[in-house]
């Protein structure tokens, strides 16, 4: 993967990282292009996680360089999410004891700003009615899907360059999952870069422009969506 | 206009509402225990006695003295130790505490040791007590309803989640906890200039202890309650005044049941204008 034109906005390079003795995640680069829909498959134990943690500061990469936006990537995560990354973690980890609104604002309690927070509110109720409809409910109280669709919204309120999801799919209904597809394209839509780690190889790869799939700390595949799908053999050897 | 007996009364509360108020936004607030604030209000309490006697200077700027030199003490300590997890944290600060009371034991140049520091000026009236106190429920109401506080809620609640919103968390917590020790030495130094006379003793384990537990029982996520359970703390001994030998055992008694009966403590996370406002909605939405 060689230096493309400056619309790359991602750029990983030779990324190792692990836990202890054992490496999760082995010399990996790829790119993501500015308002490009990424996705990354791979079974369980592939890496996608600790690849998404290593972005998101929460995990230490052993070797390796990560470029977002033309300048490396701070090590701590709270440097990043200023950056322009937000991450939606797995399994949502919304605040359970803080309403709809407070998980929201937390979202964006690093900006100051009030004027653009009022107007990304509303967008993100836009975006997603059912969260206006339960804004002074505690977040514990909302179903899976509306918990998925809160912790959307919440990285969101961070105005990233680049929004990241780990698995958003993980235990929701299919008719649920298609939904949250619909938004994330139309929020890669308004320009946000999105990055998608999902199992759910079908959904993503329907969704994204590109997808490189992940196989015990490596990437063994890059092709458009499509293509992938097309590509019965692979599909079944890489994603089940 | 009000004896001396009353005046006590009113001094002690205020003092200690101003101490638990610090609590609760570190414990209630950002879940971080701490069983050293009494140190904290030792400094305080040392600082401003210290301030006003040696140097003269006037009694406010000795309060702010004390205040400030226990937040300065407090950032360096959590620079040392806001890294370390829960229980971690917590047993780092007991320890704290203790070596606060006993450094101030040895001190006796400083401090007058055992014997205590005297010579106080009394300048705590009942008025500037209420006035502090109202005063410190004003500033932890609104750090607690600005993005700060909304910050410190999310650190309570999940802690992972909140840095990947961006929150930083070590510093965050370091804020709560400096704020806490600021409260804290608040109150330590307006205690000394009630009391007059003031010893290393006034400021140990259990006065740490006491601190925690009527934020617990105040239910921890809310000032309001705190205040109320402070209020419960520090008068019911005042009207059973033969019985101030078992207070500790009635701390303990009424922690245990209130964990039986009501684990989120007296407010749980409500505010005390809360319990209005649900009342009043469960009314109009009816069944919903």
């Amino acid at each position: 993967m060689m230096d493309r034109s400056d619309d790359v906005i991602l750029k990983v390079d030779h990324l190792s990282a692990g836990y202890g003795g054992i490496r999760a995640i082995d010399d990996i680069s790829f790119y993501v292009k500015r308002g490009e829909i990424v996705s990354m498959l791979g079974a369980n134990g592939a890496g996608k996680s600790t690849l998404l943690k290593c972005l998101s500061g929460e995990h230490k990469r052993s070797a390796g360089e990560i470029t977002f936006d033309a300048q490396p990537l701070p090590g701590h995560c709270h440097q990043i999410v200023e950056r322009g990354i937000s991450i939606v973690p797995e399994g949502r980890q919304i605040f359970y004891k803080l309403t709809v609104l407070e998980n929201l604002r937390v979202g964006c309690c690093q900006r100051k700003d009030q004027e653009n927070i009022r107007k990304d509110l509303e967008m993100v109720y836009d975006l997603f009615p059912r969260l206006e409809e339960r804004k002074s409910q505690f977040g514990g109280l909302l179903s899976g899907g509306e918990q998925q669709m809160l912790a959307i919204a919440r990285g969101l309120m961070a105005r990233p360059k680049m929004l990241m999801l780990d698995e958003p799919s993980l235990g929701l209904a299919p008719i649920i999952v298609n939904q949250i597809m619909d938004t994330l394209r139309s929020i890669a839509q308004s320009g946000t870069t999105i990055l998608l780690v999902e199992q759910n190889a079908v959904k993503a790869l329907n969704l994204c422009d590109r997808a490189y799939v992940m196989n015990v700390g490596r990437i063994v595949l890059e092709d458009s969506g499509k293509e992938l799908l097309a590509n019965e053999k692979l599909m079944h050897a890489y994603l089940g | 206009m009000i004896n001396s007996f009353y005046e006590g009364v009113i001094v002690t509360c205020c003092v200690n509402i101003i101490a638990v108020l610090g609590m609760s936004v570190l414990t209630g607030f950002t879940r971080l225990f701490s069983f050293g604030n009494a140190g904290f209000m030792a400094i305080g309490a040392y600082t401003a006695a210290i301030c006003s006697v040696q140097f003269h200077l006037p009694f406010a700027l000795s309060i702010i003295c004390g205040a400030v030199a226990a937040g300065i003490v407090a950032y360096l300590l959590g620079s040392l130790t806001i890294r370390l997890r829960g229980d971690y944290f917590l047993i780092s600060c007991l320890g704290f505490g203790e070596c606060v009371r006993v450094l101030f034991l040895y001190l006796r140049d400083i401090t007058g040791g055992a014997t205590g520091y005297t010579g106080i000026p009394f300048r705590t009236t009942w008025v500037v007590a209420l006035v502090c106190a109202i005063a410190a429920f004003i500033i932890a109401w609104n750090l607690i309803h600005s993005r700060y506080g909304q910050a410190f809620s999310a650190i309570r609640e999940n802690e992972v989640a909140a840095a990947a919103n961006g929150i930083d968390v070590v510093k965050y917590k370091k804020m709560s906890f400096v704020f806490s020790a600021i409260f804290a030495g608040w109150a330590g130094g307006l205690y000394a200039h009630y009391l007059r006379h003031i010893t290393p003793v006034l400021f140990n384990l259990p006065k740490s202890c006491e601190l925690v537990i009527t934020t617990v029982l105040g239910g921890l996520g809310s000032l309001t309650g705190s205040v109320l359970a402070t209020l419960v703390v520090q008068l019911l001994p005042e009207f059973f005044r033969k019985f101030s030998e078992y207070r500790m055992l009635a701390y303990g008694i009424a922690v245990v049941l209130v964990i039986l009966l009501r684990p989120a403590g007296l407010m749980g996370y409500k505010e005390f204008p809360d319990l209005f406002k649900k009342s009043g909605k469960k009314k109009s939405t009816g069944g919903a």
